[in-house]
């Protein structure tokens, strides 16, 4: 059916205006970082500003440098405004440094980790493995705030409330819905494999290490990729654990930009947004390839 | 001999070296998150809400009382922004572990009290002088739960109707015919319904293109909708009882009211009026836009219009009432001291001066000398005109660059003359008004008003009539009141 041309042809279409339907956000989002203030309000879209040929000089003040107040050429004042990277009130950088922390620190963490307990769950065989593992499923039922009091008092007792460890410690003991997902891809890991090993002389940390982690690579990128996701867009962990602007993330700052009533610097917060998304969709798009291969082959897809 | 080195293997390291090497020197050499608090002072922590050009406010008032009072006290104010203040205090207060200081919203208050996470404050206020006296009774009796004080005001609102002057008078000879005037708002709810009906164009395709105004649902614009009740003279619980009440004549009129309105313009042209206008917060606002000739909103609204749209000619008014009579609607962003704090003492120094002090100035530290802090603008013969920033008491500073009115039966006389909102005095009468009401103090207030929420949405969708729907809402409220009785009867507290 596919190999007629009407039909691929439909098809690309279709799939190009369901892909501009997703873009649409991303590239609103982007156009309205390149415009000064007073030009966001507008009915309808316009990817650049009235006068494009600074589009470049609006980027660079919403961006970095900020502007000044100034009167325009009808006599009315507008308010100056302070670039992302240079705030005073809003520290990208730190946020983000905080952020990376986190992130660096947790997927390392969650990684390795749910390997180790993924392993366990698929290659071992010990008493009580699958209730064991049932349970562990189980916890993906319980949702965030009926433990989050129980948390915070582990946290607080541990002495971590306003630092950044309650964001990635946790995650150094696995999470089970990767744990979940690496147990899938191990068990279409031949056992024949583990068992030429064994005879070689492998023990099972061993077997895990030289065998099955290398040949887990894309499994491995879809648990780091998906949790470094987690991580940067994870508000409510932040918002309940941190104290202090100086520990803030990415995710926590972005709501400075907006106001309790009103006035929201629009411009300024999507550039912000740009910046907190440009990151990821690159590693996204460099880990593609990978990505697609890990969902494919743990059984994820569809 | 290896395979030659393939352009997009070579690309997706580049990219890949440009990501991590980055990370990971922002990681090692970023920015110092070491904090300098004076040495030999208490901390005190405060969490506040506000963000943008309203935290960077009350984080230089606390600045000033650091270098002042505080100094002289021996006290540090720590001043920590969050969102969602309300969600973050509640779990840090059930893990015993709340801040000295918090900014809540009026409506948590009964709620945070019933609970037992607040401090009561009437001691202490009387002492400093934080009393009806001082205090507009319409704040003041907001942080008042079982005839206890638990909260005071910081920055306080009204509500008011805000009109387009120029779209009024594009429609002056209309409203001549009906026998009103271009230069001023509709006072009763009949003349409001009219001037709507004036104020009113459709295009070529029969959309609406320009509205008197629109209700709308809470995420949109529609903040205010569990309010309408107000303008018809309704309140919110039964006097006698203090038990939610919305299914009284007045509320029940109200709603009514509304469902004629929308089907006069046709239930289904307003709804896609509705939902083709940009929430409040959008740059698209449609009063800004000129979309919509009036709306509801309070006195920070000018301070939206100055920045996104400084060419439109506004005024503001009581909103219009079922009699003409001048009802309002009131209410505030509050302080605390959590029950546990560590440091109440010093958290009430804070409050104190922020109530006592003696007029200051509030240095904005930046090269540039800065609106509503070094300079202010004033209208004189000559047209507006800069001035130095005249001294204010705090709480009035604070509430003068948040563009809100003051909380004190007497504002200063500065207050008034530099105030930044030109209409600031509306509000001011507003909160003054004998018929000022503010939402109820019941404990579980946002419970209950989810449910009528729920109900405003049929009633607003035309999906039920008003009055039914009112009434079957007021059983399942009725039930959930009981149920929130009964779990505060088992611990010997009394509902609301």
């Amino acid at each position: 059916m596919m190999d007629s041309p009407l039909l691929r042809y439909v098809g690309l279409v279709v799939l190009v205006i369901l892909c501009a339907v997703f873009v649409s956000p991303l590239l609103w989002m982007l156009s309205t970082s390149l415009k000064p203030q007073e030009e966001i309000k507008t009915s309808g879209f316009a990817a650049l500003p009235d006068n494009p040929s600074r589009t470049l000089q609006y980027a660079y003040e919403n961006y970095y440098a900020g502007r000044d107040k100034f009167v325009d050429d009808r006599g009315i004042e507008r308010t100056g405004y302070e670039g992302v990277l240079t705030s005073d009130n809003v520290h990208f950088i730190l946020y983000l440094r905080n952020t990376l922390i986190v992130a660096v620190f947790s997927v390392a963490g969650v990684v390795f980790a749910s390997a180790i307990c993924a392993y366990g769950f698929a290659k071992v065989a010990w008493p009580g493995r699958d209730p064991v593992f049932a349970v562990v499923l189980a916890t993906m039922m319980i949702p965030f705030p009926a433990v989050m009091i129980p948390t915070y008092f582990i946290f607080k007792f541990l002495g971590w409330i306003g630092t950044l460890a309650p964001l990635w410690v946790p995650a150094c003991f696995g999470t089970a819905f990767n744990i979940f997902l690496l147990r899938q891809f191990f068990m279409q890991i031949p056992g024949d494999l583990s068992e030429a090993a064994r005879i070689d002389g492998l023990n099972h940390w061993g077997i895990f290490w030289r065998i099955v982690l290398p040949l887990s690579r894309p499994a491995l990128a879809v648990v780091a990729l998906f949790h470094t996701m987690y991580v940067w867009n994870d508000y409510i962990g932040p918002l309940i654990y941190l104290n202090h602007q100086d520990t803030f993330t990415l995710a926590l700052g972005l709501q400075f930009y907006q106001a309790q009533h009103g006035g929201t610097p629009w411009n300024l917060l999507m550039a912000a947004c740009t910046l907190i998304t440009a990151p990821l969709l690159i590693l996204f798009v460099m880990s593609q390839r990978t990505f697609i291969e890990g969902i494919t082959t743990t059984g994820m897809k569809g | 001999m290896g395979e030659p080195l393939k352009l997009n293997t070579i690309l997706r390291t580049a990219v890949g070296a440009g990501l991590i090497l980055p990370a990971l020197a922002l990681i090692a050499f970023g920015p110092d998150t070491s904090r300098e608090v004076p040495p030999d002072r208490v901390v005190v922590t405060y969490w506040e809400k506000w963000t943008d050009f309203e935290g960077t406010a009350m984080r230089r008032l606390c600045d000033v009382f650091n270098d002042t009072a505080g100094a002289e006290l021996g006290i540090y104010v720590d001043y920590v922004l969050t969102t969602q203040i309300d969600l973050k205090s509640l779990v840090a207060a059930c893990g015993g572990d709340p801040p000295d200081l918090n900014g809540l919203w009026t409506f948590n208050v009964s709620s945070y009290a019933a609970k037992g996470a607040l401090q009561p404050l009437d001691e202490r206020a009387a002492e400093a002088g934080i009393t009806p006296e001082v205090i507009l009774p319409v704040y003041y009796n907001q942080g008042v739960y079982h005839d206890q004080l638990y909260s005071v005001p910081l920055t306080p609102w009204s509500i008011a109707l805000y009109y387009n002057k120029d779209i009024f008078a594009e429609f002056a000879d209309e409203l001549a015919a009906a026998g009103y005037s271009a230069d001023r708002a509709p006072r009763t709810m009949d003349e409001f319904a009219d001037y709507c009906r004036i104020v009113h164009r459709r295009n070529d395709k029969n959309d609406i293109e320009l509205h008197g105004f629109v209700l709308g649902v809470p995420e949109n614009i529609g903040w205010y909708w569990y309010a309408w009740g107000t303008w018809f003279g309704a309140t919110w619980s039964d006097p006698e009882t203090g038990l939610m009440k919305i299914d009284s004549a007045e509320q029940i009129r109200a709603y009514e009211w509304l469902q004629e309105f929308v089907r006069m313009f046709g239930q289904r042209d307003m709804i896609r009026l509705e939902s083709s206008l940009a929430n409040f917060n959008s740059p698209d606002n449609p009063f800004m836009t000129g979309r919509l000739a009036m709306m509801q909103q309070g006195p920070w609204f000018p301070n939206m219009i100055r920045q996104y749209a400084p060419e439109i000619n506004y005024g503001a008014a009581p909103f219009p009432t079922h009699d003409g009579s001048e009802i309002s609607y009131c209410g505030q962003d509050v302080l605390v001291i959590p029950s546990g704090a560590r440091h109440p003492d010093e958290a009430w120094a804070f409050i104190d001066w922020l109530y006592n002090s003696p007029p200051i100035n509030v240095p904005s530290g930046a090269a540039e000398p800065q609106f509503g802090y070094e300079y202010c603008i004033i209208e004189t013969n000559e047209g507006p005109q800069q001035r130095p920033m005249p001294p204010l008491r705090p709480l009035e500073w604070l509430c003068w660059n948040h563009y809100k009115n003051s909380p004190y039966i007497e504002p200063a006389d500065d207050f008034t003359r530099t105030h930044p909102n030109p209409v600031v005095e509306v509000h001011d009468q507003l909160a003054r008004s004998p018929l000022a009401m503010t939402e109820p103090p019941i404990p579980n207030w946002m419970e209950l008003r989810g449910e009528f929420e729920a109900t405003y949405r049929d009633i607003w969708a035309g999906r039920a009539e008003a009055a039914p729907c009112l009434r079957a809402a007021q059983k399942r409220i009725d039930a959930l009141t009981k149920l929130a009785a009964d779990r505060m009867a088992r611990y010997g507290e009394e509902y609301p």
